[in-house]
């Protein structure tokens, strides 16, 4: 479990994050969403200890992070930055993901055995050899994902995984999520991609202006337009469709992605 | 973590040294380099940088002159070490080309801190050098917070993979940085093909001459900000030469 | 109109590559266009791009197939200087295109090496920066500008040279979606108001949908769809490849399977859902 109690956060004079308290739960699936400069980065960035609170308190399980280091906290929480591709720096892609691997002292056998899992995962089972530099872009993106799972981190921080990604490599993205989902692993996402949110339909927590201001299902959240655009983001498109047909009684409530809104309408069909 | 980013990167303020035309500051930081870089004395490095200092606390942004030299420290200390331990002199040898450095470091940082890129690179542009040689010196002026952001930015990611930077003895020290600094020059280079593509879209023209929408000029102020500072060289060379302290 | 960009059988191969990154490329766009450019990851887009400024070929060294015209001249026996005159390029990145620290210096670069007057400078930068609605920008620091407030100083300084066409490459990759959809909202402006031409390049299509009026589709280094928005959204769903197709326009395409006609694939939600009351749930 990852324990936000009164976080404070500054940087200078300002003050980034403001009185956080969140609690993410082992197998949890949440997107931390909200504006540019919310604090969401900020605030990930206490989960594996590359921040340290100036104020409160950040656990991970058993570790606090103001005392634990980066490379004790990382070993549970992998953290994966945007665009994570610009980080490579290996000669095969199999040394790529071997890297963290051996950072964390593994042995090799464990180590073989997991490279080959995550490579299969991810459909780069064949690219074991290549240089990850002229891997194509929606490869080099699996084999960031790849070596942020090579360890095996009971949590996973993901920065904006959408940013500049084509409906292909958001599809695989989907289908990666739902994997780790189903693995009971606490899938963390940081975004304002609010059409990606709907689909997954995971716990939403908003932040604005370096505070949470609201945290629950995604149903509930982002079908609140008021507080959506008070937060600098939009509701998703399905809402402006859905909503008349609420307000008028057709449906029970407003809903925030295509596949709900078929389904009630084929259910209205059958009456 | 590091917090490359800030590092000498200029405050905006308002006070005297950020008044100074940035041609001044920049002869006077070229003369005490000549000076620093010369002399034998750690004693006048050591007053170089308490100058610097009184300077920087004017200057308001002490602090973040101390932040930019401190991160430096490392490096200083290193070469304190290995002419200790290489040359076996005694110590006082030893911390003078250390002090030099720090005393450089200091000195061009307190011109960062104070000068706008813009201002510096307009005073260039009228120096009457090639806008080759004055154009690429603003531009990587201006790349040096983002280059190291940059750092920064890699470094966090390394270490979110397991990376240990101070781990093991010198030599694998060093190779812990292999991760950071492979994709730190691969990302640089790509930048600079994209700003040299795109100073070809902008209309860079090398044999045009730059005429800046924003001029600088000298006052009263920077000649005796340049006579002063002229003058305390000139008596640390005396006190250099004829008191031969150490 | 007339036309003012025409590719013609054009194919690119950059050097140390073994296969052409962009081939056969046939298309004109007339002045006043609002054309969408797109297409997966990797498809050629951004080759297109370089080609339209004259990167191509005199930057990126390379093989070069047919040609490309802007106003009739051949980008080849022209400079890029020369052609940025009349074709603007936004990168996708604002941070390495702008070149100085404050925002009326950066955007009186190019200005800078013309030799005009300073008030003249001082007024065209103004110009812009009105036209963009970033007048109060004029004497900030480029550091403390957000990215949105970066980006539009980044397409200040291309504008400034009065060109007609205005390409972008993915630029709202860095932005926050408010930020994104007044991007847009200014590109609709500048296209209406000072008749710019402009070439989106994006895999996004939502944002721009009211606006954009011409798809160009980009798949493998062909163009595999050159069509209306409309159309492309009505009839060529399957030819919008790697490309985030608008929900409104994806229900559009469940109605018609269920056998229902709604009007049309990129009308308002509001006018969707008022068809979904009347004829969808009408029972």
């Amino acid at each position: 479990m990852i324990l936000v109690e009164d976080l404070w956060f500054t940087y200078g004079e300002d003050f980034i994050l403001k009185n956080i308290n969140l609690e993410i739960g082992k197998g949890e699936f949440i997107a931390i969403m909200g504006d540019n400069g919310a604090g969401k980065t900020t605030l990930v960035k206490h989960f594996n200890g590359l921040l340290k609170p100036s104020k409160g308190k950040v656990i991970v399980d058993d570790l606090d992070t103001s005392k634990a280091s980066i490379y004790d906290l990382s070993r549970k929480v992998a953290l994966v930055f945007q665009y994570p591709e610009k980080m490579f720096f290996s000669e095969t892609v199999w040394d790529e993901v071997n890297f963290a691997l051996k950072n964390f002292g593994f042995d090799e056998d464990y180590r073989i055995h997991r490279i080959n899992k995550v490579l299969a995962l991810l459909w780069l089972d064949g690219l074991k050899d290549r240089s990850p530099f002229t891997l194509s872009g929606g490869e080099q993106r699996r084999l960031a994902l790849a070596c942020a799972l090579a360890w095996d981190p009971d949590y996973i921080v993901l920065d904006e995984p959408t940013a500049g990604q084509d409906k292909y490599q958001r599809e695989i993205l989907t289908k990666i999520i739902q994997v780790l989902v189903e693995q009971e692993k606490s899938v963390i996402i940081v975004t304002h991609d609010i059409e990606f949110v709907a689909e997954l339909k995971p716990r939403v927590v908003l932040m604005y202006n370096g505070e949470i201001v609201a945290d629950g299902a995604a149903e509930d959240i982002l079908s609140n337009e008021k507080l959506l655009r008070s937060s600098g983001l939009y509701p998703p498109s399905v809402i402006d469709v859905s909503r008349p047909l609420f307000d008028k009684g057709i449906i029970k409530k407003p809903i925030i992605n295509i596949h709900d809104f078929i389904a009630a309408l084929e259910m209205l069909a059958r009456g | 973590m590091l917090k490359l980013d800030a590092l000498f990167r200029y405050v905006e303020r308002d006070t005297l040294m950020h008044k100074l035309d940035p041609r001044t500051k920049f002869i006077v930081i070229l003369i005490y380099s000549i000076f620093i870089i010369l002399s034998p004395s750690y004693t006048t490095q050591i007053i170089i940088i308490l100058l610097s200092s009184i300077l920087a606390i004017s200057a308001k942004c002490f602090r973040n002159m101390m932040r930019s030299v401190l991160t430096v420290t490392p490096f200083f200390l290193i070469i304190l070490f290995a002419n200790y331990y290489f040359t076996r002199l005694d110590i006082t040898a030893a911390l003078t080309p250390s002090l030099r450095i720090l005393s450089l470091v200091t000195v061009f940082t307190l011109f960062f801190l104070t000068t706008s890129p813009d201002d510096f690179s307009t005073a260039l542009d009228k120096s009457g050098l090639p806008l080759t040689i004055t154009l690429s010196f603003s531009l990587a002026l201006k790349f040096i917070p983002t280059m190291m952001q940059q750092i920064n930015e890699v470094m966090e990611a390394q270490v979110a993979r397991g990376l240990k930077l101070d781990k093991g003895n010198i030599l694998s020290r060093i190779r812990n940085y292999i991760p950071i600094l492979i994709p730190v020059i691969i990302l640089s280079i790509k930048r600079s093909i994209e700003v040299a593509e795109a100073l070809e879209v902008r209309g860079l023209d090398l044999k045009a001459k730059r005429k800046p929408i924003v001029e600088t000029s000298m006052s009263w102020r920077d000649y005796i900000y340049l006579a002063l500072n002229t003058l305390i060289v000139v008596l640390l060379t005396a006190i250099v030469i004829y008191l031969a302290i150490p | 109109m007339s036309v003012i960009l025409e590719f013609k059988d054009f194919g690119f191969r950059y050097t140390g590559n073994k296969e052409f990154t962009v081939r056969d490329i046939n298309f004109r766009i007339r002045h006043g266009e609002f054309v969408m450019l797109s297409g997966p990851s990797g498809g050629g887009k951004t080759t297109l791009a370089r080609a339209m400024v004259g990167l191509i070929p005199h930057f990126y060294m390379g093989e070069m197939e047919g040609s490309v015209l802007i106003d009739g001249v051949s980008t080849k026996n022209k400079e890029v200087k020369e052609i940025s005159r009349t074709i603007g390029y936004v990168f996708q990145n604002p941070d390495n295109q702008i070149f100085m620290t404050t925002v009326i210096r950066d955007v009186a670069f190019r200005l800078e090496f013309m030799d005009l007057p300073k008030e003249e400078m001082i007024n065209r930068v103004r110009y812009i920066l009105d036209k963009l609605g970033i007048a109060d920008l004029m004497y900030r620091r480029v550091e403390t500008l957000s990215g949105g407030e970066k980006q539009k100083v980044a397409i200040a300084g291309v504008l400034v040279a009065q060109p007609k066409v205005l390409i972008l490459d993915e630029p709202t990759a860095y932005l926050s979606p408010k930020s994104a959809l007044g991007l847009m909202k200014l590109l609709d402006r500048l296209n209406k108001e000072l008749g710019i031409t402009i070439i989106l390049i994006d895999h996004r299509m939502d944002l721009a949908i009211q606006y954009v009026k011409r798809m160009i589709v980009l798949y493998n280094g062909r163009i595999v769809l050159d069509a209306s928005t409309k159309d492309a959204l009505e009839t060529a769903l399957d030819k919008l490849y790697g490309i985030n197709i608008p929900t409104i326009s994806r229900l559009y395409h469940i109605f018609k399977r269920w056998g229902y006609n709604p009007p049309s694939p990129i009308i308002e939600a509001e006018d969707l859902s008022r068809y979904i009351l009347k004829e969808v749930v009408k029972a």
